[in-house]
């Protein structure tokens, strides 16, 4: 029996099929013509090429070349031998193959008597060029951000590791969208069990479409629910080339201008590129400044919620004054005040990120200055709540990865603090650190190197040692498994 | 109970330094017994080698256990184990109960507590040993730094003219004081049931474990007679009485941290307790899945809580030297032996 996928020896039923295959597209282009005798037909995705690559490369040269062998089979193998000048060249045998190669770019070619096409790289799609990173902003490490072309994320890799041991791997992702995933490591750095779970994870995971990296993250993070992030992600080549060399894989969606990387530690979430370029003095102050600002983010709220509620013996007596005459003239509890202005502020939050920037500055001055302060006048706020609300907000900026789990947790130990006071908040940051302890869904926990502490990892941890001290000896986060 | 993930030798006894430390510092005296505050110190080391003699059995049981738990899969032992285990987890919850709704959060009524205590624990326990050690580990951490800003703080409030001489009432209150101090570390315990989990040398660890908590505990005893001297046992929580009269600068007193330790300590006990509860169960009735033994357990030991703390039976088990003892003699001392004893008479 007949394989209907297998390319045909005519190129009449090439095309019907492939007409009936695409159907009305308006985009599918189809050119017939004949050169020495021989029909010849190009299939390309109008709009996927680059017109000038498609006639300097392809049909220009083909057109313009005299003496070429009758033969069908001889004249595919001497154009493609001779006469195409690019590199990127393949041959296809099935339908299934053609269809993928003309929708990612390509331009294929069929030749009557000839039961497969070859298809030419010429890719030429509209796509955004490499831009500034626009969520890791560094003072004085490169300004690059990977795109939304996977080839030109890859390429920024390949720039800063020039070593055959960096190694690009593509699998498909979508039953319906065949995302291209590139798996990018550094052989003999990375561990190769990982690089197959991986795959495996992404392979298994059944989707129809793949539009973004967040797809393919939730099918590669751990089993359970975790309160902090088990995967990273970054938007800056240098940072993810760093990781590679530190044994970690980068997981590059084609069409996403972030990477995912794994395995990943909390303490990730602290480090910056700037840190390795500032003295190392100034960087371990900035991390300091970053976990406390994290805690800070977290914990304020619910703090001043349990302290206003249930244990005012801990605040020094003048301070206790002033916080309860401002707190008299409010006509809300403080539990319901503090959520009521956090949720006020994560709207305007929202409605800044939402809208185009000038408005979004707008928006911004407006909940900010004139919410704020008139709430304050009218009696409704408290001028303390302000404050905290303020000072939690503008820490939570300072760790912008932990950004989604500072705002949920947050929330939450407000909610406990403002029930159950101190008590309620000792007891969730005990549950929260076990369930922070128990996620390492690549056998690196997440709480390494401070549990399992790893003394040789604190060099780069909550300190930044010289880069003497940290060239010594090689990190690798394979060496943090357990 | 089977080799599932392995903890770190380190680990454990950092886990079980968070878990003695919380019976030291949630230590109440008994009113009208007659002790000199010196006393309490000496009764502490004395106390401490006594713990290394009831440790013996549990040496030798390192040196020959090839690896495996006392239990050894037997149901019956395991059982009896999870009932050792739901007593401590329930003496823990309701000593923190009486903490916590008489110094803590007055107005904590008992369901209340009860349910998202109870609930946290069943929560926490539902992931593994090795979360546990990774988190107690931390915890130790942050409990040593808080015991050590409260010593700091304390620095004004010393003197050594607080100290009463030693044996004034005789020898036989240093006794009942150490024997105290000895039922109190039922750590020994937890090492019998988790010995196939933990890699490292165990032997070695628990030498190092048992001399160090010994000066760790007379360390804490001390710096509570220097500062607080008789007045400490007058207080039903000695030691936060002690965090209260700690303080610097406008860090005016350090209760606040040091119920944050203690809450925080015995949370990661009662989890330890029912973690281990949950393994010995599930491995004796393979069937029974985690969640659904969770929840059960939840229910029962917030009955127990709930009925305890509205009857005699939580003074009881609160102040009850005697039971704990019994605890204790059953335990770590009796089975282990016996079990040695008869594995020995079988080989």
């Amino acid at each position: 029996m007949e394989n209907t996928d297998n390319i045909s020896y005519s190129l009449y039923k090439n095309e019907a099929h492939l007409r009936e295959l695409f159907g009305a597209s308006f985009d599918i282009l189809y050119k017939i013509t004949d050169i020495g005798g021989n029909k010849l037909m190009f299939v390309m995705a109008d709009g996927m090429c680059d017109n000038l690559l498609v006639c300097e490369q392809v049909l220009g040269p083909i057109l313009a070349s005299g003496c070429l062998p009758s033969s069908p089979d001889r004249l595919i193998e001497y154009i493609s031998l001779n006469i195409v000048s690019g590199l990127d060249q393949n041959k296809a045998f099935t339908f299934k193959k053609v269809c993928e190669d003309v929708l990612s770019g390509l331009v294929c070619m069929f030749v009557d008597g000839v039961d497969y096409a070859v298809c030419f790289g010429v890719q030429g799609f509209p796509k955004r060029n490499v831009d500034e990173a626009q969520t890791e902003v560094d003072e004085r490490a490169s300004h690059e951000a990977f795109c939304e072309n996977f080839k030109d994320n890859a390429a920024l890799l390949r720039r800063r590791i020039r070593s055959p041991a960096l190694k690009l791997e593509l699998i498909t992702a979508g039953t319906t969208s065949k995302t291209r995933i590139c798996i990018c490591y550094l052989e003999g750095r990375a561990k190769p069990e990982t690089i197959e779970l991986i795959k495996k994870r992404i392979e298994s995971s059944k989707l129809d479409t793949v539009f973004g990296a967040g797809y393919i993250g939730e099918f590669l993070s751990s089993s359970r629910f975790t309160f902090f992030p088990t995967l990273g992600t970054t938007e800056r080549p240098d940072i993810a080339a760093a990781k590679m060399a530190e044994g970690r894989i980068l997981i590059i969606t084609d069409g996403t201008p972030f990477a995912i990387i794994v395995p990943y530690l909390f303490s990730e979430s602290f480090q910056t590129m700037d840190d390795y370029s500032f003295r190392p003095f100034y960087a371990a102050i900035t991390r300091l400044i970053k976990y406390t600002a994290f805690f800070i983010s977290v914990f304020l709220p619910s703090i001043y919620i349990a302290v206003c509620t249930f244990h005012h013996e801990i605040l020094p007596v003048s301070m206790l004054y002033d916080i309860a005459v401002q707190e008299a003239i409010t006509p809300f509890p403080v539990m319901f005040e503090t959520m009521f202005i956090h949720f006020v502020y994560e709207i305007v939050r929202e409605a800044g990120v939402r809208m185009p920037k000038a408005v979004g500055n707008a928006v911004s001055i407006v909940g900010a200055l004139v919410i704020g302060q008139a709430a304050v006048d009218a009696g409704l706020i408290a001028a303390p709540m302000l404050i905290i609300m303020a000072l939690s907000a503008i820490s939570s900026f300072i760790v912008p990865s932990l950004y989604q789990s500072v705002v949920f947790l947050r929330f939450a130990f407000m909610t406990v603090g403002g029930v159950f006071g101190f008590y309620g908040i000792v007891i969730g940051f005990a549950a929260v650190l076990i369930n922070s302890c128990w996620a390492s869904p690549y056998g690196v926990p997440l709480s390494a190197p401070v549990a399992p502490f790893s003394l040789k990892a604190m060099r780069d941890t909550f300190l930044r040692f010289s880069w003497k001290e940290l060239s010594k000896r090689n990190f690798n986060i394979n060496s943090m498994e357990r | 109970m089977n080799s599932k993930g392995k903890i770190s030798a380190v680990q454990l006894f950092m886990l079980l330094s968070v878990s003695r430390l919380l019976s030291t510092l949630t230590f109440v005296p008994s009113f009208g017994f007659e002790a000199g505050v010196s006393d309490y110190i000496i009764a502490t080391l004395i106390g401490g080698a006594l713990t290394w003699i009831a440790c013996i059995p549990l040496f030798i049981f390192l040196k020959n256990g090839e690896g495996k738990s006392l239990v050894r899969g037997n149901k019956a032992l395991s059982l009896f184990y999870c009932v050792f285990f739901l007593f401590s987890t329930v003496f823990v919850l309701l000593r923190l109960r009486l903490f916590v709704s008489s110094v803590f959060f007055n107005t904590a009524g008992n369901l209340f507590f009860t349910v998202i205590t109870v609930a946290a624990v069943c929560y926490c326990a539902s992931f593994s040993l090795e979360a546990l050690g990774r988190a107690g580990s931390i915890s130790f951490v942050l409990l040593c730094a808080s015991l050590g800003i409260i010593f700091l703080a304390l620095k004004g409030s010393l003197d050594v003219n607080n100290l009463s001489p030693v044996f004034y009432y005789g020898a036989s209150p240093v006794v009942k004081l150490a024997l105290g101090v000895l039922v109190r570390s039922g750590e020994p315990a937890v090492i019998y049931i988790l010995a196939p989990r933990i890699s490292g040398n165990l032997r070695k660890g628990l030498a190092v474990w048992l001399s160090a908590i010994t000066a760790a505990i007379t360390l804490c005893g001390l710096f509570l007679m220097l500062s607080l001297s008789d007045a400490a046992l007058l207080q039903a929580f000695p030691f936060h009485a002690m965090a209260e009269l700690s303080g610097f600068s406008v860090f005016e007193r350090m209760d606040a941290v040091f119920s944050g330790i203690w809450i925080m300590s015995a949370f990661l006990k009662a989890v330890l307790f029912t973690l281990i509860i949950k393994e010995l169960f599930t491995d004796c009735f393979a069937g029974i899945r985690q969640r659904y033994f969770l929840t059960g357990f939840g229910v029962l030991v917030g009955a127990v809580l709930l009925i305890a703390e509205s009857s005699v039976l939580n003074t009881a088990f609160i102040s009850s030297i005697a039971l704990r003892g019994a605890l204790f003699l059953i335990f770590v001392l009796i089975l282990p032996c016996f079990i040695l004893i008869k594995r020995r008479m079988r080989v």
